[in-house]
């Protein structure tokens, strides 16, 4: 009974552990190698969110004159402009260049990659990330239509226009993974005719066949990713960008703004950290609750261990080393089970929650863990060690039952 | 050593459970070597309280107590629980063994405290286990019995089992807490001829302690604990 509140508090712990770490590392793992993610005036926090995580939404627009303006910076590599307002049954469909998969990275500098099909080239060709084709059943050739807006029903489709899909990326562990991927000019070509987001009777004379011919450069964009030339240059830029005179504009480095925002997260993963934190000092009162109750009834073995010349510090040790056995033992089967169950979770966990990262095997963590609680429980079993040995003195050799 | 060495001897010792009451009051009391003495005295009398100042687990207010020459009262806690792992062995009216621990565990165990003993159980059989297997064998316990678990046995295997226990590797003293109340009157006599019999290989002395009269006739003295305990007269 003590062995498994044990066990189960030391699988809470360690597994809240690892999915905080799993969480973490995901999602410190999302976006690298971007210097300065630039979009319209708003929280530097929401600007991430909506450009990379695909969270909330982006509030207004930046010109394309000003993606110009940018892009023709001598301290800049490149940029990548990106395009948000629409979705695919819930999947939020990003407008971009195909510059979007040479230079949007993640975990160590990985590329997303094509796991089956290419690159968009027509105006109507689709690139889907893994999770979206996997769920939907989806594979090259399928023809889509895109919904507008960002929910996942949408009142207002674009059902005139349908898209093929010519791509698939590979599974990255990020929010990628749920995205849909168009041509910026797709993004225009399904807008033309329409007006604050509705439908006008232009629009229906805007076949797919007429929009080939339109001039289709986008006049405004959500965000661009943007390289600098050198890291150093990186503040350089902001600070200029965030004082652009044409319009307001806000420019943040992922890390930066990635590392307020866990910030944010983690006053819950501690609450988490301490809650199973209690739930072990909880197991360790029950070790010696159980310890302390089973004393009465073992103060005969007391007398008789006493009597064939057992000291004091044999009883002690043989208290000590029983509350220490019964952690160990429960810390080391809570271990057993939560690694046993990742293995068999984790591929669920990873598709559903995104968490790739959690660990698989037990590491110098888990060790720490069944140490201290052993320990701790060594430190317990002193109390009732203590008082078997005093009773046991003034017992002496003499208890009858 | 000669015969008629004490093997134990109290010495004006002065006991109360509480400051001012006064349980025990003993002049003189003494054991030779090999000899076996009862002591009869009713429920409350002081009997076990006695057993406890001879084996050292509760110190006397006044008074020396020496078991082999060493005295109990002056030497520190830790010295007191090695005299006692290397000179006696003690048996209980019941509930003798450690359940978790298999027969032949809980017969050796003095062995893994006394060193003394450990050594003299391996001057006669080579192993401690071997000693033990032998002890209780001759203690009329089958090798059947032998590896059951302790709670298979019957009251009176166990306490035989206590016996080959507080005789293995030879004790200078056997100290016996009404080991026969639990037994039936058949049981009682046979038991304790088993116990003389193997002590007398020992050469170890015996303190019986009993309530009941009808026993006293097998040992070499018997006392009532009013004749020592000068307490009780006055």
């Amino acid at each position: 009974m003590t062995i498994i509140s044990i066990a189960t508090a030391v699988f809470l712990f360690v597994a809240v552990e690892n999915l905080r770490q799993g969480a973490r590392t995901s999602f410190e793992r999302t976006i690298s190698d971007t210097d300065l993610i630039v979009g319209a005036r708003s929280g530097s926090i929401n600007l991430v969110l909506y450009s990379i995580f695909q969270i909330g939404n982006p509030t207004s627009n930046v010109t394309w004159e000003t993606y110009e303006d940018i892009t023709k910076r001598p301290d800049i590599a490149w940029t990548v402009p990106i395009s948000l307002g629409d979705s695919h049954r819930g999947y939020r469909v990003i407008g971009t260049t195909d510059a979007y998969f040479d230079h949007y990275k993640y975990g160590d500098s990985r590329s997303p990659g094509f796991r089956d099909g290419r690159v968009f080239i027509d105006l109507f060709d689709i690139v889907l990330g893994a999770q979206v084709a996997d769920r939907l059943d989806y594979e090259l050739g399928t023809s889509i239509t895109l919904s507008h807006g960002l929910g996942a029903t949408s009142f207002s489709e674009h059902t005139d226009k349908p898209f093929e899909v010519v791509g698939i990326l590979a599974p990255t562990g990020t929010p990628l993974d749920r995205s849909v991927f168009v041509s910026l000019e797709a993004i225009e070509a399904i807008h033309v005719g329409w007006n604050s987001g509705t439908q006008t009777a232009f629009s229906r004379m805007a076949t797919p066949e007429r929009v080939r011919n339109m001039n289709l450069q986008p006049k405004s964009i959500t965000a661009i990713l943007v390289g600098a030339r050198s890291r150093i240059q990186t503040l350089r830029i902001q600070r200029d960008l965030n004082t652009y005179k044409k319009e307001p504009l806000q420019a943040v480095i992922p890390g930066v703004a990635l590392s307020r925002l866990w910030g944010i997260v983690s006053v819950v993963e501690q609450a988490l950290a301490a809650v199973s934190a209690f739930v072990i000092a909880v197991g360790m009162i029950g070790i010696l609750t159980s310890i302390l109750t089973g004393l009465n009834e073992r103060r005969r073995e007391m007398a008789i261990l006493r009597s064939v010349g057992a000291r004091g510090r044999h009883i002690v040790a043989l208290l000590v080393s029983e509350a220490a056995l019964l952690a160990f033992t429960g810390a080391i089967s809570g271990i057993v089970c939560l690694y046993g169950m990742t293995l068999a979770l984790s591929p669920w966990l990873e598709e559903r929650f995104n968490i790739g990262a959690a660990r698989h095997l037990p590491g110098l963590f888990d060790l720490w863990v069944v140490l201290g609680v052993t320990c701790a429980a060594a430190l317990l079993g002193l109390i009732p060690a203590i008082i078997a040995l005093r009773r046991s003195l003034s017992d002496g050799l003499s208890i009858r039952f | 050593m000669s015969i008629d060495e004490a093997v134990l001897s109290l010495q004006d010792v002065l006991f109360g459970w509480t400051p001012g009451s006064e349980l025990l009051r003993i002049r003189a009391f003494s054991i030779k070597r090999g000899q076996s003495v009862f002591l009869r005295g009713p429920s409350g009398s002081g009997k076990s309280t006695l057993l406890g100042l001879v084996s050292g687990v509760i110190a006397p207010d006044a008074g020396r107590i020496d078991i082999c020459g060493q005295d109990l009262v002056r030497i520190p806690g830790s010295r007191r629980d090695v005299l006692r792992a290397d000179h006696l062995g003690i048996i209980f009216q019941q509930f003798n063994l450690l359940p978790y621990l298999d027969v032949i565990q809980n017969v050796t165990l003095p062995c893994r405290f006394s060193k003394l003993r450990r050594d003299k159980a391996r001057e006669m059989t080579k192993t401690v286990t071997g000693q033990a297997i032998h002890l209780a064998e001759s203690l009329g316990l089958s090798s059947a019995d032998i590896s059951k678990t302790v709670s298979e046995l019957s009251v009176g295997q166990q306490q035989r089992v206590a016996v080959a226990r507080a005789l293995i590797g030879g004790p200078d003293l056997i100290i016996a807490d009404e080991p026969t109340s639990a037994l039936d009157h058949k049981n009682r006599d046979r038991f304790i001829e088993i116990l003389n019999d193997q002590r007398h290989r020992f050469n170890s002395s015996l303190l019986f302690v009993s309530h009941d009269e009808t026993l006293s006739s097998h040992f070499d003295e018997a006392l009532d604990l009013s004749d020592i305990n000068t307490r009780a007269q006055s």
